[in-house]
């Protein structure tokens, strides 16, 4: 029996190992496939696709059997492709409704989604399963779609579904005519009861919905009760819904480990295009990419990509991880990798007709990412000057957009530029009373016109790397009359003269 | 770096300052550089603006600015005020033609030299 009100909708995905494998690999989806489980001498197929099994190969077959088929792929299976893959699918189903419940399947996946009261959202059901299908398909996973009042009819309706219909709609109060027709394979029973029914040759739901039920339990017991209810489309259930996390998340495993950048990219641009397609059916970007290469040896590479904006350009994103892996390239072969986004909100801004041209964002991250792998990680970025009044003390930070309008510096009056000279130059200073009256730059003489100072400063003295310094300004002419404004300064703890900045 | 910072665009000015470099080493450069950066920066419509001790772009140059020997200024006898600066043209690439229609307003007036001062941050306001 079924409450009125409720409707659910089961999402069904057979050979879920198969479709797995296809997803990441679209380059085998026009060939026979097969996935192998098992340990290597005695591997059996356990899922396959339509192209292999229109060849003849069928799950069970060991590892010699298909290799007398010449074109067949064998890929091992993966299970945690497929648990990546089997949290995409949930965060998808997720996306329509916050009940989700999975139910566990060996080789196939399978989970039912409560969409009582989600017309007003999503329209009529048909609408919703449509959508849900599609976005399912957007994914890399062929689904076959249930919806029903009742649960356990939804499923067994999903799992009886030919390939050729992928929607189907069981109208209130006809589940038992919906299910009549189908196999009692739709069924999870022992193998026991398998053949009690083909002894009393009972072949479809129909079938047993049409056997008397109180002669049904005292052959068969409470199981007798449960199956005919099942066939009938009238066995209550009790919903357990999980809250499927929202990870943005991609697992492959390659088949031989990689060593070139460019096959590893062509990989990364498959997973990428998941992931977009993820976050764009939340109206979501890619805000940063971490990419996990576990590497021959045990060994892991780790590296976080994150531009100045978020976006789903993918080219964008491969471009960025090419330069980051070339300046940062992995000690060996890679055997997997795991690609991790977090999300962010798709940032729209509005230019205006007369406002000064700006560089767009994404081709600016791509320049910065480019100058980073020539000069260095730390050498690119923005300076800010340190709590300190060391000199030269800086530290350099990424870019970053501001978030509101740009506050306009206003300047009065025109401030004099002061080129630091790095390193400082070394000079010998002639002083009188204490004062520069001369000094050595780069060979030349300098006579000292006015000095200003000495300007006093130290600090860490609590440090092994205490600094104590004594500044002049001074402006000076060579002997060919040249002037020269700068800070020259003495180290007092070493008594050495340098030339620091010149006042341009 | 230069020519990445031309190619993507968008930016309205890049400084490329060779000021600390001697003149022997910045004239090094080929001159089909500077003509490579000219296209690139007419392409982006971004300016460049090359500092240098001597003019080393030569023909590319669209405008080649001779800065004059400063003069500090002397406003205060316990600190550094600042400069006073005095430019002069000394080329210029692309020049008004001069035309026979007369303009209702009053044309921007050539100046080839101007001259101006820079304080440091510490002076005070006159």
């Amino acid at each position: 029996m079924s409450t009125p009100g409720e409707l659910y909708a089961c999402l069904y995905a057979r050979e879920f190992p198969a479709q797995t494998v296809l997803r990441l690999r679209p380059e085998l989806r026009k060939k026979p496939c097969v996935v192998m489980d098992g340990e290597p001498p005695l591997e059996q197929v356990c899922s396959l696709n339509g192209k292999a099994r229109r060849m003849g190969v069928m799950v069970g077959m060991t590892r010699v059997e298909v290799e007398t088929f010449s074109e067949v792929t064998l890929v091992p299976r993966s299970v945690s492709e497929e648990t990546a893959t089997k949290m995409a699918l949930l965060e998808c189903a997720g996306s329509f409704t916050p009940r989700v419940e999975e139910v566990t399947s060996e080789l196939a996946f399978l989970c039912v989604l409560d969409i009582t009261g989600t017309e007003k959202l999503f329209g009529p059901s048909a609408t919703l399963v449509e959508t849900l299908r599609k976005r399912v398909q957007a994914l890399g996973i062929t689904a076959s779609v249930a919806v029903s009042r009742n649960f356990h009819a939804a499923i067994c309706r999903a799992r009886g579904m030919s390939s050729s219909i992928s929607v189907i709609v069981i109208p209130a109060g006809e589940e038992s005519v919906a299910l009549a027709l189908l196999p009692l394979s739709v069924l999870m029973f022992s193998e026991e009861h398998a053949a009690t029914f083909a002894l009393w040759g009972i072949r479809t739901l129909g079938m047993l919905a049409a056997l008397p039920e109180k002669e049904l339990i005292a052959r068969m017991g409470q199981e007798g009760k449960r199956l005919r209810q099942l066939a009938r489309g009238e066995l209550p259930h009790l919903f357990q819904p999980i809250e499927p996390p929202f990870k943005l998340e991609e697992y492959r495993e390659l088949d031989s480990p990689v060593e070139m950048l460019d096959s590893l990219l062509f990989v990364v641009g498959v997973m990428l295009e998941q992931l977009v397609i993820r976050a764009t059916g939340r109206m979501l970007a890619l805000a940063s990419l971490t990419i996990t290469l576990h590497l021959e040896a045990g060994a892991s590479h780790t590296r976080v990509v994150r531009p100045a904006l978020p976006t789903n350009d993918r080219q964008f994103w491969i471009k960025l991880l090419h330069l980051d892996l070339e300046a940062h390239p992995p000690q060996a072969a890679i055997l997997s990798l795991k690609l991790t986004a977090e999300p962010g909100s798709t940032s729209k801004v509005q230019m205006g007709l007369f406002s000064p041209q700006l560089p767009e964002p994404s081709r600016l991250d791509v320049t910065l990412a480019r100058i980073r792998a020539i000069v260095g990680e730390e050498c690119v970025g923005r300076a800010l000057l340190r709590d300190t009044h060391r000199p030269d003390a800086f530290r350099m930070e990424p870019f970053a957009m501001a978030a509101g309008t740009l506050a306009e510096i206003t300047c009065q009056q025109q401030r004099v530029a002061q080129r630091q000279l790095r390193p400082p130059e070394k000079t010998f200073v002639t002083l009188q009373n204490e004062r520069p009256t001369a000094f050595f730059l780069k060979t030349k003489r300098y006579l000292v016109e006015k000095a200003y100072g000495p300007w006093l400063a130290s600090g860490d003295w609590w440090n092994p790397e205490l600094w104590s310094l004594e500044e002049w300004d001074v402006v000076a002419h060579s002997i060919d009359g040249s002037l020269l404004c700068g800070r020259l300064v003495r180290d007092l703890a070493r008594n050495g003269w340098e030339m620091v900045a010149l006042y341009d | 770096m230069t020519d990445l910072l031309l190619q993507a665009g968008g930016f309205s000015a890049i400084v490329l300052d060779m000021g600390s470099l001697a003149p022997e080493y910045a004239l090094r450069v080929p001159l089909a550089t500077w003509f490579r950066y000219r296209v690139a920066a007419e392409h982006s419509q971004t300016s460049l603006l090359l500092l240098t001790q001597q003019a080393c772009a030569k023909s590319s140059a669209g405008l080649v600015l001779h800065m004059q020997t400063a003069e500090a200024l002397q406003e205060e006898a316990s600190v550094f005020t600042g400069v006073e600066h005095g430019v002069v043209v000394a080329r210029e690439r692309f020049q008004a033609v001069p035309v026979n229609v007369v303009p209702m307003r009053k044309p921007p007036q050539s100046e080839r030299c101007a001259g101006w001062q820079s304080k440091t941050a510490w002076a005070g306001l006159r």
